[in-house]
């Protein structure tokens, strides 16, 4: 298990932050911190680092306890093998692309696993043509896979990731994801990644914790917390929405679309290249959600999913009204959300415990939505 | 060699022992002073700030006649280092180096100064991050990309210590073979009658040895500044 523990009080003139986070995690796949700004992120990932020294920590990653104030135990920063990106990425002006990726190995043991030599990050990474280059006149999304590189070839126990695709453009973004999805599969090493966009998040999380004010609101897997918590909580700088773990059932070639099986209800995206049997996660926008209160017909919306209300989350200041829908059993609920305007909802006279049929246009799920888990 | 006197070698032999000895004796009180300026906040640190650009304002003379004052043989401090370690500055090569470097002592800060702001912090963070302490930190990040600033500081130093006059005349004497160096023989020959072809050549010898210290600054710092910002 991963565990993290961590207090702290900063007071800065009148104003006092504080940070009352803790969280235990399993010890392999990516671990989402998702918070708006100002949450407290980047305090929370420094402090896990090193770099902040709080009043109160304790922090194990495996077996290893890398400190614990409490019985005054602590692993300076250099010693701790934490890898940290960075959102601004801080590579080494004087160095090559590199001496940047060597720079961390003069410090640390050799790696144990094949997956963490040189030659295996840089092909895993694509930095291949990249080596002998300066790091001037890099784009952003090669920096960033190089500041990356630079953190797993110093042979960390820990992965953390600041925002790394924030200060990218979109058609960066888009380059660079692939690349961390790769590193989620093939790499054998716990990842803590701060992020507010819940794409990134459905696309490289298996878990996530929501922080707020600097205290963890919730933690539990992807698809059970975008389920739970209000999708206007969730909202960063992308879309927010449900995200559903689905199985890829059949191809329906003819057509080009893709029947998924979520919930035990059958789910038509557009078609997705995987196998039968594969698990995939989709991503659900509140607001390409519809609701009736009879199965409609001749209608062209592919997906009628059958289910009832468990909460509706209203604010007289917002037009919108955001529902969740158990589209589940009353023992295993799995949840979605719509988004309807609050005329809509009180038309229909929606209420908690009614039932409803949730419709999804399949166009709406599209290969950007769907994706591996 | 040249025709050159050994007068006159010996002046260019002063000249550059004294300065030699200076750049590599005043290095590593030139960083530590523009670390502490371009890092740390401390109480004094403008006075610290403005006693160093000092011999930048004040004549050297002044300068020459302080450190007469304080190092002298009956100086405050002179006469402890004379009675406990039989130490003279005052008229030895030694003592016209320290008035040299007190002169020139604010044209190495400067450079290291600006270079040292120049390097952003959290790099050091970064390499501390991937294993380094906060000694190999600075050894193998920060310091490598203040290069530039560091020769840049030591080859303006080197070249305004071999021009120093007024200091080392007041504090170290015009001494042939032991605190003469070119500006002071120049001097010297300019006073005495017949003296101009004497003056001449050692006017020729200090423009070449100024004009090849500004040239070989430029070009170390051009290569430096390359490699570390690439353009």
């Amino acid at each position: 298990m991963l565990t993290i523990e961590a207090g702290h009080r900063f007071i800065d003139g009148a104003n006092i932050f504080r940070i009352d986070a803790s969280f235990s995690a399993p010890d392999t796949g990516v671990t989402a911190i998702f918070g708006r700004s100002g949450a407290g992120k980047t305090t929370l990932l420094k402090i896990i680092a090193g770099l902040l020294r709080p009043d109160f920590v304790k922090i194990k990653v495996g077996n290893t306890v890398l400190c614990d104030t409490q019985n005054d135990a602590w692993v300076p920063p250099e010693q701790r093998r934490i890898g940290y990106v960075f959102q601004d990425t801080r590579l080494f002006p004087h160095l090559s692309v590199k001496g940047n990726l060597m720079f961390g190995r003069r410090f640390n043991p050799p790696p144990h696993s094949p997956e963490l030599s040189f030659d295996a990050i840089v092909s895993l990474l694509g930095l291949e043509r990249l080596l002998d280059r300066g790091i001037h006149n890099l784009s952003g999304g090669e920096g960033q896979r190089i500041a990356i590189g630079r953190a797993l070839l110093a042979n960390p126990r820990l992965l953390l990731m600041d925002e790394p695709l924030a200060a990218l453009d979109p058609d960066r973004k888009s380059e660079i994801l692939p690349y961390l999805e790769g590193l989620r599969h093939s790499l054998d090493l716990p990842i803590i990644y701060v992020s507010h966009n819940l794409s990134e998040i459905r696309r490289l999380a298996n878990w996530l914790a929501v922080l707020d004010e600097g205290q963890i609101k919730a933690f539990g897997s992807v698809e059970e917390i975008t389920g739970q918590m209000d999708p206007s909580s969730l909202a960063g700088d992308g879309d927010t929405g449900t995200v559903l773990a689905a199985t890829v059932t059949e191809h329906m070639n003819t057509h080009g679309l893709t029947k998924l099986s979520a919930a035990g209800q059958p789910l038509l995206v557009t078609q997705l290249d995987l196998p039968p049997g594969a698990h995939v996660r989709v991503e659900l926008r509140p607001q390409d959600v519809s609701l009736a209160l009879q199965r409609p017909e001749n209608i062209s919306v592919l997906n009628i999913i059958q289910g009832s209300i468990n909460a509706i989350r209203a604010s007289p200041k917002r037009p919108v009204v955001d529902i969740q829908v158990n589209i589940g059993s009353s023992k295993r609920p799995v949840h979605l959300w719509a988004r309807v305007t609050r005329f809509a909802a009180e038309r229909l006279s929606l209420k908690t415990g009614m039932p409803v049929f949730a419709l999804i246009k399949a166009v709406s799920l599209d290969k950007d939505r769907v994706g591996l888990s | 060699m040249f025709g050159f006197s050994s007068l006159e070698l010996e002046a260019l032999q002063i000249s550059l022992k004294v300065s030699l000895w200076s750049v590599s004796l005043t290095l590593p009180l030139a960083m530590g002073v523009a670390w502490l300026l371009a890092r740390k906040k401390f109480r004094g640190k403008a006075v610290l700030n403005a006693v160093i650009h000092l011999p930048l304002v004040v004549p050297p003379v002044v300068i020459g006649y302080l450190l007469l004052i304080l190092l002298g043989r009956k100086g405050i401090l002179g006469s402890f280092l004379n009675d406990w370690f039989d130490i003279g500055l005052v008229f030895t090569w030694q003592g016209a180096a320290i008035a040299a470097s007190v002169v020139a002592f604010p044209l190495f800060v400067r450079p290291i100064r600006q270079a040292l702001e120049g390097v952003d912090p959290r790099l050091e963070e970064a390499a501390i991050t991937l294993g380094a302490d906060r000694r190999q930190a600075f050894l193998a990040v920060t310091l490598p990309i203040v290069m530039p600033g560091v020769l840049t500081g030591a080859l303006l130093f080197f070249a305004r210590t071999l021009g120093e006059f007024g200091a080392t005349i007041t504090f170290a004497a015009n001494i042939p073979g032991e605190t003469q160096t070119l500006p002071l023989a120049l001097y010297a020959a300019t006073q005495a009658p017949g003296g101009d072809s004497i003056a001449l050549r050692l006017v020729f010898l200090s423009l070449v040895l100024a004009m090849g210290a500004l040239l070989a600054s430029e070009w170390l710092s051009r290569k430096t500044h390359f490699k570390v910002h690439g353009s």
